[in-house]
């Protein structure tokens, strides 16, 4: 990557690192869009795609050094080192979103296990643990499979967590986990790809072909399940119906995730060698997505006539998210990419150089 | 012979309740949507009692308008947090900040409530709310001293005074008014029903008026699918 390209998503993090802050300890919520019929925006859409894509960069990646037997290699230390960014960054989201961010750790110190949120913040922790022992101890092996499965772990959690809620129609299926799993294979592989290319490492051309056969792949099946969730629902309850047509017909869904997210890196992966650029406009498309997937599942009334019951700009069922939101989505976002870069510079290159 | 108010029989059946233990009594409230004239005054009353800020509502009064012209039908729903036997907001909670207490109100933590508002999000009737800490002299030259002065929710003192205030940031709902009922008094949105729409009482007390109305009518529920099994009843 060109030290421009590096500059410029430099000056977006330290915005977004300013906006998030400016959020948390002066201004509160009065700078979102997000309120009680539409309690979830841009940064809980951003959260659970960053969770998938983390979960599924560790995934692939472990299968592939096992396939390759390549555990010199530097591919699976920097498919740890992206996920352990990513998790970080998504969480971070998270802690942003949070009406007091401060407090975030209660859900380590009085966790309620009767909610997946509480199993996957657990299995994050696992996680984290995992990767830093992979890098400080020499049972590499272990601790790899180990963060494979706290990812799946709180993969899944997550899933249950959307998949159970009642009251969202377009959420409640068990299809959702399986959307949540197969959105993991697809934005982890591209992640993977990105962050290898991006970073100039020298993996295993055998390994690096691998990669691309499954992103294809995880691409084709993360748009099946998709459609298969779309059709479902349509033939669901109206409501149900009536959300996933929103979903379907919003920019962020057909424009972000099935043109350039999915059909795009198709082209671009089967006609020509762009993979970088290809997995780069997956993980646009995970986003555009996971957005559509959060905001319509907000669609419409609780209850007939709540809206106009008692007027609020935070009772209403519309919901675009504010400049600061935007602002720290894009700068965080951009922040994920320049910490995994560096990150990998540091504690990946040098080591599998020796 | 003039008919005993019903805000006077309902005070008898509450003092009955009052003397059992709370795994003893089951709270619960029954809507007339027939006597309801939609003039919001449980509204407003509610929101004066606990000092709620904006878009904070306890218990909006929606109004439906149901049929076909010539045959419409207009109505008036009030809608208070329905205190659900199997709260979908409870299992959600990553905290356990709410919860189901032994005399069936669902209740938040404040202190323990991080803001995530995965209740919010579960909720199948929009009953709760987020405080953003916003106010209603927001932009003003002064903040006037209501906004910051004291309410009592779940036997407790609150108070907006910032955003450390603990009810900041928190997820909000309709508790039926929890510290009035310890001091014996009846929730404001009964006492202040003009209609006299609002019924409450016991639901574990045969003889109470909430339960004797429930008998002598049809009472519905909403979105029963959800399998949350609300203790609000309407007619």
């Amino acid at each position: 990557m060109t030290k421009m390209w590096r500059t410029l998503l430099l000056v977006l993090f330290v915005a977004g690192i300013v906006a998030a802050a400016g959020k948390a300890f002066i201004w509160g919520e009065s700078v979102t869009k997000y309120g009680a019929y539409v309690p979830w925006g841009l940064w809980i859409a951003i959260y659970i795609s960053l969770v998938g894509a983390a979960a599924g960069c560790v995934g692939v990646g472990a299968w592939l050094t096992t396939q390759e037997n390549d555990d010199s290699g530097p591919g699976m230390p920097a498919a740890l080192m992206a996920g352990a960014v990513c998790l970080a960054f998504g969480l971070a989201f998270v802690g942003v979103d949070l009406g007091k961010p401060m407090q975030g750790f209660r859900i380590f110190l009085h966790p309620s296990f009767s909610s997946p949120l509480a199993w996957a913040s657990w299995l994050y922790a696992v996680f984290f643990a995992c990767v830093a022992g992979y890098f400080m101890t020499k049972v590499r092996r272990l601790l790899m499979w180990l963060a494979v499965l706290s990812a799946i772990g709180f993969t899944i959690a997550e899933g249950l967590f959307f998949g159970q809620m009642v009251a969202r129609p377009l959420w409640n299926s068990v299809i959702t986990t399986v959307l949540f799993l197969a959105a993991a294979a697809a934005s982890g592989s591209a992640l993977l790809l990105l962050s290898w290319g991006a970073a100039g490492l020298k993996v295993a051309p055998a390994m690096l072909a691998k990669l691309r056969k499954v992103l294809l792949y995880a691409v084709v099946a993360y748009a099946a399940v998709e459609l298969a969730d779309v059709v479902l629902a349509m033939g669901g309850a109206p409501e149900k119906a009536m959300a996933a047509k929103r979903m379907i017909s919003s920019y962020g869904f057909w424009l972000l995730f099935g043109i350039i997210g999915t059909l795009v890196p198709m082209f671009l992966l089967l006609r020509t060698k762009r993979d970088v650029l290809a997995a780069a406009l997956v993980l646009v498309g995970a986003v555009g997505s996971k957005y559509a997937f959060v905001r319509y599942g907000f669609w419409g009334e609780p209850m007939p006539g709540i809206v106009q019951a008692f007027q609020d700009e935070s009772l209403q069922t519309r919901y675009f998210p504010s400049t600061l939101e935007w602002i720290v989505g894009v700068g965080m976002l951009a922040g994920a990419v320049w910490v995994t870069l560096w990150a990998i510079e540091k504690f990946v290159t040098p080591k599998t150089a020796q | 012979m003039a008919q005993e108010d019903i805000l006077i029989t309902m005070q008898a059946d509450l003092d009955r309740a009052m003397k059992k233990s709370a795994d003893q009594r089951r709270w619960g409230m029954l809507i007339d949507t027939r006597k309801c004239v939609g003039c919001h005054a449980c509204t407003i009353g509610c929101v004066a009692e606990y000092k709620l800020p904006p878009g904070v509502v306890y218990r909006p009064v929606m109004e439906q308008m149901t049929g076909i012209f010539p045959a419409v039908k207009q109505q008036f729903i009030p809608r208070p947090c329905f205190q659900c036997e199997n709260p979908s907001c409870v299992s959600v909670c990553p905290v356990g900040a709410t919860k189901k207490e032994p005399d069936g109100i669902v209740s938040i933590n404040y202190e323990t409530c991080i803001g995530c508002r995965s209740c919010v999000a579960a909720c199948p009737y929009g009953a709760r709310t987020f405080d953003r800490g916003n106010d209603y002299t927001e932009g003003t030259a002064q903040k006037q001293p209501y906004e910051a002065a004291v309410f009592y929710e779940y036997d407790k003192a609150w108070r907006r005074d910032g955003h450390s205030s603990a009810v900041v940031g928190s997820a909000r709902k309709c508790h039926f008014c929890t510290s009035r009922l310890t001091q014996g008094l009846l929730p404001v949105c009964v006492t202040t029903c003009i209609g006299r729409a609002t019924y409450f009482g016991d639901l574990k007390d045969e003889q109470s008026l909430i339960r004797q109305t429930l008998k002598a009518g049809k009472p519905y529920r909403f979105k029963e699918e959800t399998g949350n099994d609300p203790q609000v009843y309407y007619l």
